[in-house]
Order: C-alpha cells, then structure tokens, then sequence
C-alpha cells in the first residue's frame, strides 16, 4: 500500500469510527451507496473559505460521476443555496478512474468511496453554530442507473469569539486526502510541458496528441489516463497512451466532430490527465494535472500536403523505412535473415537461382507489407488514432501474436517443418523455390508486428491519420526496409557464397542444426516479451489459460514430430485450434480483463443497513 | 487447410478481432442521417425513409432507465410530440434483448399506454441503428430535417437531474425545431446527452 494510500484509510477507518455528529452530517443511505456532508472544523472561523466535504460510498460494482460522466450518466450537483451564510459554493472533481459498459461506452469517476470537496466562502454571524444545509441530486450506476435526491444538513460548531478554529482530527486530513487527488493547473508543475496536436482525418474524424514533456508515470500501479471534459464541438473516444516514451506522457486520442465540417477551426480541450508522479517525492506520490487550451488543426494533412507538409511526409517514409532496417535485428526477423542466408548459399543453380530465391522473399516482405498497410487503413477507419503499436494493446491481438511466435520458435527447433519450411531438411541440392520464399517474405511483416520500434510508432500513426495514400506510402517505405537485405542478396549473390556451406550430402550440418535451434531460443523471448504484454492486460488465471495453450501447442508439435499417429494428431490439433480460437476470443472480448468497474470498495466503509428511497 | 496457409490466416483473423468491436459512431450534425428499417411494437415497419419530407425527431428510449422514464411519467417527449405536430416522432429502444431492462413487446406496450406515449416505439434489435448514431444515453435525441440531415444531436433538456421545474427548463430539442420551422439554424445544434448508458 502507497503511503498516501495508507494515510487515506486510515482518515477512513477514523471517520467510520466516529458518530455522525459534529464534523460530519448524516449518512442518507439507500441500497446502492450513501452520502454525507463532512467539514475540517469542529469548532469553524465564523468567516473564512469553506472547508467542506461531500462524502458519497457506493456498494460493490456501483460508481458515481466525475464533471464529465463519459458516454452515460451525469455529475452530481450541490445546491447550497438553502444556507444563506454560504456563497460561491461550487464542488471539486478529484482525478477520475475510467468504468467500461456493455457496447463500448465508458463512463469516468470514482467506485467505492469518494469525497468531493467544496469550495466556497462562510459568512456567519456568530452565533455559536450554523446549519450548512444543501440539495444533492446524484446518479448511481452500475450498469443499471438509479437517481437519487436527498436534503443533506451538517451542525456545525463554530468558533468562540476570540478563540481559535478547531480542525477535526479526523476529518481534516481525510479531506485534504482528498484535495491533494483534484488536479491542478498544468502550468502551475515546474517543468511541465503540455503540447496539443490536432490531425484531422478523413471526414468529421481526427486525432488529439496531448503531450506532456517532463512529466512521468506514477510509480507501481495503473499507467496514467487521460480525461477530456464534456465538448459541443466533438466526441472523444478512448485515449491510447504512445508506448515506448522515455521523457513525457504522451496520449493519442480519436475525436468525431459533431458538425459535419470536421476539424477545420481551432478547438478548446479541457483536459485532465491522472497518475503523474509529483515532482521531487520520489515518484510515488501521484499527481493530476489538467488545463484548457485551444489547438488549431496541424497543418500536417490540412490540404494533401505542400511545402512543410511534404517534407513532414518525407521524414515519416524515412522513418518507416529505418523502421524496416531495424526490424531484422528483433529476435524474430534475425532467425529468418540468419536461415534465410544460410540457405541461399545452398540453393541449387548457382548465384542465379540463389538471386532469385531472395528477389522473392523481398517481394513476398514488400507485398506484405502493403496488405498489413491496407489492413491498418482498415482499422484506422473505424478506430482513428491506430498506429504501429495498437496491436499491442487489444489482449486478443497480443495473444493470437503468441501463438505466432511460439509456432515460430516450435519451427526453428525442427518440431514443426512447416509452414515456412525455413529450415531446409534434406540434403542439398535444394533447388529453387521462388513460392515458397515468396511466402516466407510474406510473413516478415506479421512477426515484426510484437516490435513497437520507436521510428515506427512515431510515423505510421500520422501517416495513416493523414489519408489512405500517405498511409500506404508509409507501409510500402517499410515494406522497402524489410525487403532490402533480400534485394541485397539478390543483387549480389555472392554475398552468401561467403558463409560456410551450412550442409553436405548427409543433410544438415550439425553447426547449422544447432545455430537454428539456438535462433528458436531467440525467437522465444519474443513469446516472453508478448507475455509479459498480456500480464498487464488480462486476468492471472487468463494470462495461465493462455500460457496452457501455448503448452499445448507444444506438445502438439512434439506430437507430431514423434508419434505416427495421424488420426491422434489430427484430433488434438482440432482440439487445440479451437482452444487457440476461444482464447483469442476470450482476450479479445475483454472477459479476462482485470475487472476495473467492480474494484473492491475500500473496507473500513460499512455497509449501510437503511432502505433508502428512490425519488420518487 | 494447407499449413502454408497458415500465417496470411492469421492476418484475416487480426483483421476481424479489430473490426469485432466498433465504437459506437458519432454522426456529425450536417452529415446524412443513417438509414434505417425497424418494426415498432405491433410489428409494422418504418424506415426514415418514409418520411423523406418531414422533420423527424430520434429519441432512444428505455422503460427501465429512471432518467427516460422521468420523462415518461413528466411528459416531456409526449407533449412536445403534440406541440409539433408537424413533426415525425420515433422513440427507439436498442437495449439488448439479454440484458436485465429488455422488456418484450406486450410489456413495452403496456408501460407505453401508462405513461400515455402514442407515438411508435421502434426496437432496435440488433442494436445497430443505435450504433449508426452513436447513441449513448437514455434519453439521446436526434433531429433529423426534411433533407435527411443530421440537425441536432445532443441531450433533450439542460437539467440532467430534473431539479427545475419543467418550463425553467431550456429545452434544446422544442428550441432547435423552433428554430428550424423558421428556417433559422438550430442552436445550439450539439449538447452532451445525459441518462443511463444505452443497454447494448
């Protein structure tokens, strides 16, 4: 338990302890949750801010609302005009969480216990006490919804002429607890840095980047979030955080103009981003920060790109290009360089037969690249602000590429011949098979996608953000990256007439053998590395469902490699495509997900025993 | 299957799990309204289509919502409906036949008569008209014009928890068919629409 965390518990437990007199009003309670009035004064300055709390407990499951409720519901509302000696009086919204709901919506704020403070001035006469009295409407939701409306009322006590204010030793650290989650301004954190990018995409579609340069990820539990408040100009979807940064938090999110014009004028955005480490205390003390700024549409993709726009464009293929170089050094491209190489030397026909071999390949990668590219369109389309990287963060992708690598690790270690039948198995000569490389250039792309280089996930999503042709462009350039130590080796054959021949009429050498099989144990920290991806995604015993599948599919290729039973094989590879598809599917549709909107309510909060009335 | 096969099906298969689960799409105000065919609770079908010429208001509608049915029982919609007469009103329900609030047509029908609503209430059974527009909330209201276009999308009023009384209300959809009758644009022509998540 973080420090902050155990101070709030225990300002819990205290004020659970303690009668509901004096600092704090009575519980109005009703089988979803309940709701008081708490104040930092036992004994109040006649005059003064107001330091006032409005303290609501839901049930298991249920959440009430932050000032944006997201897709459904709506914030509560304070009245506190039936106390004349209270003016200005409005709440604050500490940092919210975010809650999924059936169809994709989602809804933003606070599950078991919350307190919203209340600003505001007392002017009282002095009588000794005051009556703080407000009207609360608020929505309770789980899936269901259930509005609610009390009169809430505090005693207040307040502080004897000449006397000092008396804070409650309970409450007044609870509620400062409290007004250390609101965000502050952006502005006001030394050494912060927010910067807004708007892109507009095709039709009423765009993407907001929301950057924040020297700020960091609070240390051990959830990532950072980012909320945007309520906007009559657009609706935002669910913000993607940009893997891989080292200096800043960044965040991209999709936006869909409500006026059919789309983004053609500048925007005010309203954000609020959660989860920060607070500079200088050691990165565990979390910090929200929030600003409301205007963004005017980049001119990146404004007008099909002339000038600056271009030579962005430029930079972007450039990238995607490197990108592509860089690919062949992550642990599953090296193996299929390394073998592919190795090959080549073998092939029968000499350096012509060997030239065309890897031109095939080098089609195979490029062409493949170009169908990943229409794909990414595909998705862009229907989710924007989609990049190199989101197939990182959908569970099911992350799983399903697990499976792909575990298939390609089993391959390399001579379990499975195929599908790539990269390893050649019978002794040379082995004559050219321009298919067969073709489909292994073919896969390049899909085993580069568990590696979000950072030349990768920088240009692509842009690329893709700016219109289908810059978006292929960009594939095709990385298309041209994975292609090019083939196009290499085609042009100068005699590249890989340099190796060692990897095999002699007994078939393959044993160096060459054992170098494949060594490559197998480098593709296998690619499972890992998926893995550890899904570790964060899903559920412990989702994540056990999945590494159980990936056991058997080892097995399975065990299986094949030794037992002669086809019949047998056949039934459990059946068997195992479909535990393979479930899987998959499980991940996908989220039912191993850790369950966010149903976080355990905080214990030290007892379960009230009231009925309360709905209104009616 | 041919295992040479295996990895381009591996491709097709990335490409539906990223298409299974669209976002709910939000249609812009000037956009064309999505068409659709649905049946009411009788059985008889109506497409926006049929009403090519006339204003037509979306509401999304469910018996089983406290905040829809509020304004059920405070006939907001239904006296609205008869102040514009002239206006086409289709209340659609896309909750989930499997979820908890999905009523079957004779309920429907009869929570309907008590609340006095005469106007058709379409069901959206595969949910997919909702998703067209993007409706999120129950209540979430639509204004769609004689051409077919998208003139409001937003909330019906300005008092999400129905503290004020019902004529200190700012009613955006009364305002924008107003508006529109007198050939003015209608404004403001977006809001946030407030209520219980549409039951997808």
């Amino acid at each position: 338990m973080r420090p902050a965390t155990r101070a709030l518990a225990t300002a819990l437990a205290l004020a659970a302890a303690l009668p509901a007199a004096g600092a704090t009003g009575a519980w109005q309670a009703n089988p979803q949750s309940r709701v008081r009035l708490v104040s930092a004064w036992s004994a109040a300055p006649a005059s003064g801010p107001l330091r006032l709390g409005l303290e609501l407990a839901t049930e298991p499951g249920w959440h009430v609302y932050w000032k944006n409720s997201g897709d459904a519901g709506y914030p509560p509302y304070l009245d506190l005009s039936p106390t004349p000696e209270v003016t200005a009086a409005s709440l604050l919204w500490p940092a919210p969480e975010r809650y999924a709901l059936p169809g994709d919506l989602e809804a933003f704020g606070y599950a078991g216990s919350v307190v919203y403070p209340v600003a505001g001035r007392l002017e009282a006469t002095g009588r000794g006490r005051v009556t703080l009295a407000a009207d609360l409407d608020y929505l309770v939701c789980e899936v269901e919804c259930i509005p609610y409306r009390y009169r809430l009322e505090l005693d207040q006590a307040l502080a004897a002429e000449g006397r000092p204010p008396e804070p409650d030793p309970a409450i007044a650290p609870l509620l400062e607890a409290w007004e250390a989650r609101v965000p502050v301004a952006a502005e006001s954190v030394p050494g912060l840095e927010a910067r807004l990018l708007l892109e507009p995409g095709p039709g009423a579609e765009a993407t907001l980047e929301v950057r924040l340069e020297g700020a960091a990820p609070l240390a051990g539990g959830p990532p950072p979030d980012l909320f945007l408040e309520a906007s009559d100009a657009y609706a935002a979807g669910t913000p993607r955080r940009v893997a891989g940064e080292e200096r800043g938090v960044t965040f991209r999110v999709p936006l869909t103009f409500l006026r059919a014009a789309g983004a053609t004028a500048p925007v005010e955005v309203a954000w609020t981003v959660t989860r920060l480490a607070r500079p200088g205390a050691g990165g565990e003390v979390a910090l929200a920060v929030e600003a409301r700024q205007t963004v005017a549409p980049a001119a990146t993709a404004a007008a099909g790109g002339e000038g600056p726009a271009s030579s962005a464009g430029t930079g972007a293929l450039l990238a995607a290009l490197l990108g592509g170089l860089l690919l062949h050094l992550t642990p599953t491209l090296l193996p299929v360089l390394a073998v592919r190489g190795l090959e080549l030397r073998a092939v029968e026909g000499g350096p012509a037969g060997a030239a065309r071999s890897a031109r095939a390949t080098a089609v195979g990668a490029f062409a493949g690249s170009l169908l990943l590219g229409g794909l990414a369109l595909a998705v862009h389309a229907r989710r924007p602000g989609t990049g190199w990287g989101a197939q990182l963060q959908e569970p099911g992708a992350v799983a399903l590429l697990a499976l792909v690598a575990t298939l390609f690790s089993l391959h390399l270690w001579g379990l499975f011949r195929r599908p790539l039948a990269l390893v050649p198995a019978g002794p040379p000569p082995v004559g050219p098979d321009p298919g067969r490389s073709f489909a292994v250039g073919l896969a390049l792309p899909v085993l580069a996608l568990p590696w979000p280089l950072p030349p990768l996930t920088r240009s692509l999503g842009p690329a893709l953000a700016a219109g289908a042709v810059p978006g292929l462009a960009a594939f095709a350039f990385l298309g041209l990256g994975l292609a090019l130590p083939y196009l290499l080796l085609a042009a100068w054959p005699g590249l890989a007439r340099r190796l060692p021949a990897p095999a002699d009429a007994g078939g393959l050498r044993p160096w060459a053998r054992h170098l494949v099989e060594a490559l197998g144990f480098l593709a296998a920290t690619a499972v890992v590395w998926l893995l550890y991806l899904l570790s964060r995604q899903l559920r412990s015993d989702g994540l056990a469902l999945v590494e159980l599948t990936l056991l058997a599919l080892a097995l399975l290729a065990w299986l094949r490699a030794t037992a002669r039973r086809r019949a047998l094989v056949a039934a459990l590879g059946l068997a195992l495509v479909l535990l393979a598809g479930s899987v998959v599917w499980l991940a996908e549709s989220r039912r191993l997900a850790p369950p966010e909107a149903t976080r355990p309510v905080d214990p030290t909060v007892s379960t009230p025993n009231t009925q309360g009335d709905p209104r009616p | 299957m041919k295992p040479t096969h295996v990895l381009p099906a591996a491709l097709a298969s990335l490409v539906v799990l990223a298409c299974a689960a669209p976002a709910p799409a939000d249609v812009a105000v000037g956009q064309a309204a999505p068409a659709f065919t649905l049946q009411d609770l009788d059985g008889a079908t109506h497409s926006l289509s049929d009403f090519a010429d006339k204003v037509v208001v979306l509401e999304w509608i469910n018996p089983n919502c406290p905040v829809s049915d509020r304004h059920a029982r405070e006939k907001t919609m239904t006296e609205l409906a008869d102040r514009h007469g002239e206006v086409v009103w289709l209340a659609i329900n896309s909750t989930n036949a499997d979820h908890g609030d999905y009523l079957a047509p004779a309920e429907h029908k009869a929570w309907a008569a008590e609340r006095g609503i005469d106007y058709a209430i379409l069901v959206d059974q595969t949910s997919e008209t909702g998703r067209a527009y993007g409706a999120r909330t129950t209540p979430h209201m639509f204004i769609v014009d004689e051409a077919g276009t998208v003139a409001y999308n937003g909330a019906i009023d300005d008092d999400p928890p129905g503290r004020k009384a019902k004529d200190e209300r700012t009613n955006y959809v009364d305002g924008g068919l107003v508006a529109h009758a007198a050939g003015q644009a209608v404004d403001p022509a977006t809001t946030k629409p407030y209520g219980c998540s549409v039951k997808y």
